[in-house]
């Protein structure tokens, strides 16, 4: 078992947020690097959309700029940006909500077929296409839980102060994320070698 | 702890971030259960799966980096232009606070807390013991701190401690209080109500140095 490959360093994260309270420009762009990945991976896991996901994340690293002074260094610097990034990604939905619930779906659906579309190129089981499919269409508070534990690596404290909710919410999210992933877990046998 | 709450945990299990007391819990639990040792499979696979997706989507593009630093040079720049006088000090110095405190010790913050609160009590006293009603002259008794003029300055959170300090040191100013909520700190300067041309003199040159100085006034 291994936490996400994604998962920084947060002393040297902390150490950069300090930095750009001072406006330092390297540390900043520092921390966009370090963040590159994680950053685009949650945006477009909630805006399912590129051009949305570069001007949000626009949004959001100028906001760590603005408010690294407001840093405390008393929660973990992933949790922190990824707070803001939650906040500036929600604000777009709201923004756009006649249209997100279609078009979301719509991405889904896009990037279901442009993993049908990779088939031919990739080795991938019938298995991990089917659940990733399903990850794709899970409501957005699950969705959210799934990402910032199986990716960003949070732990559920951690996941709870991402999202403003108590711990007991983000066990509940996932157990039920899980729960509507049963069936193709269940059907595919996953978890047989660990009886 | 129960069956269902170590079921609950065993996500965080997988992406290996329980505390270690939770950790072994869970581990003790698993030995013994093979319904939750299944469970257990069933989310690696999701781990993985969940891993693949995001992998796959898009990276930031790179010239997000510029376009980020042109918006955070116009913002940079409006606000030299129109500095925040309540906040921007103010935010300097719980920076620099916070960064100590998270920093220190416990025994330090505990010094730290005492002299916080002595400060308090000698300043209440202060404040609550009445003024001296007997008439103070240059010459005469009672003439001595309470003769000087006390002048309120707001230094720019930009100003280095050295230019403060030379800045002090230039108009023989003694910090007598501060700083406030706002940020402002009572100085004291060896001069009396009665050099009026001399005070405005001073208040001007304090004023034509913002680099160092955002407010100056003198004190009713």
């Amino acid at each position: 078992m291994r936490r996400a490959d994604s998962i920084g360093n947060p002393e040297q994260e902390a150490h950069w947020i300090r930095q750009i309270a001072r406006g330092d420009r390297e540390a900043f762009e520092n921390l966009f690097q370090a963040y590159q990945r994680r950053l685009g991976a949650y945006l477009y896991r909630i805006l399912n959309d590129t051009e949305a996901v570069g001007e949000v994340a626009n949004d959001v690293m100028v906001a760590i700029w603005k408010q690294a002074r407001t840093f405390l260094g008393r929660s973990q610097p992933s949790t922190w940006i990824l707070g803001i990034a939650r906040y500036k990604a929600l604000s777009r939905l709201r923004q756009e909500k006649p249209r997100a619930a279609v078009q979301e779906l719509d991405r889904a659906e896009e990037r279901a077929a442009s993993i049908d579309d990779q088939e031919a190129d990739a080795i991938r089981s019938e298995l991990s296409e089917k659940l990733e499919r399903a990850l794709l269409e899970l409501p957005m508070e699950q969705c959210e839980v799934v990402q910032l534990t199986f990716f960003q690596g949070l732990s559920y404290q951690e996941t709870a102060e991402v999202l403003h909710c108590p711990l007991n919410t983000v066990k509940t999210r996932l157990f039920r994320a899980k729960k509507r992933l049963q069936p193709i877990l269940t059907g595919m046998g996953i978890g047989r070698d660990y009886l | 702890m129960t069956h269902r709450q170590i079921s609950r945990l065993l996500p965080w299990y997988a992406n290996s971030t329980l505390e270690a007391e939770e950790r072994e819990r869970v581990e003790a639990h698993l030995a013994d259960c093979p319904e939750c040792r299944r469970e257990l499979g069933e989310l690696e696979a999701l781990q993985t799966a969940e891993q693949e997706i995001s992998l796959k989507a898009p990276m930031l593009p790179q010239d997000l980096l510029g376009r980020s630093f042109a918006e955070i040079e116009d913002y940079e720049r409006t606000r030299m232009r129109n500095p925040d006088r309540t906040n921007r000090f103010v935010d300097r110095w719980r920076s620099i606070f916070s960064a100590w405190w998270t920093a220190s010790p416990f025994p330090a913050r505990a010094v730290m807390i005492g002299q916080a609160m002595l400060l308090v009590t000698v300043t209440t006293l202060y404040v609550m013991t009445p003024p001296s009603s007997e008439p103070v002259t240059l010459s005469g008794p009672g003439a001595g701190q309470g003769e000087h003029v006390a002048i309120t300055l707001q230094f720019n959170k930009d100003a280095t401690e050295e230019a403060i300090r030379e800045t002090l040191m230039r108009i023989e100013g003694k910090i007598v209080a501060g700083p406030s909520a706002l940020g402002l700190y009572t100085v004291q300067i060896p001069l009396t109500r009665e050099q009026e041309a001399e005070l405005d003199r001073l208040l001007k040159e304090l004023r034509e140095r913002p680099e160092i100085i955002l407010f100056a006034e003198r004190q009713p």
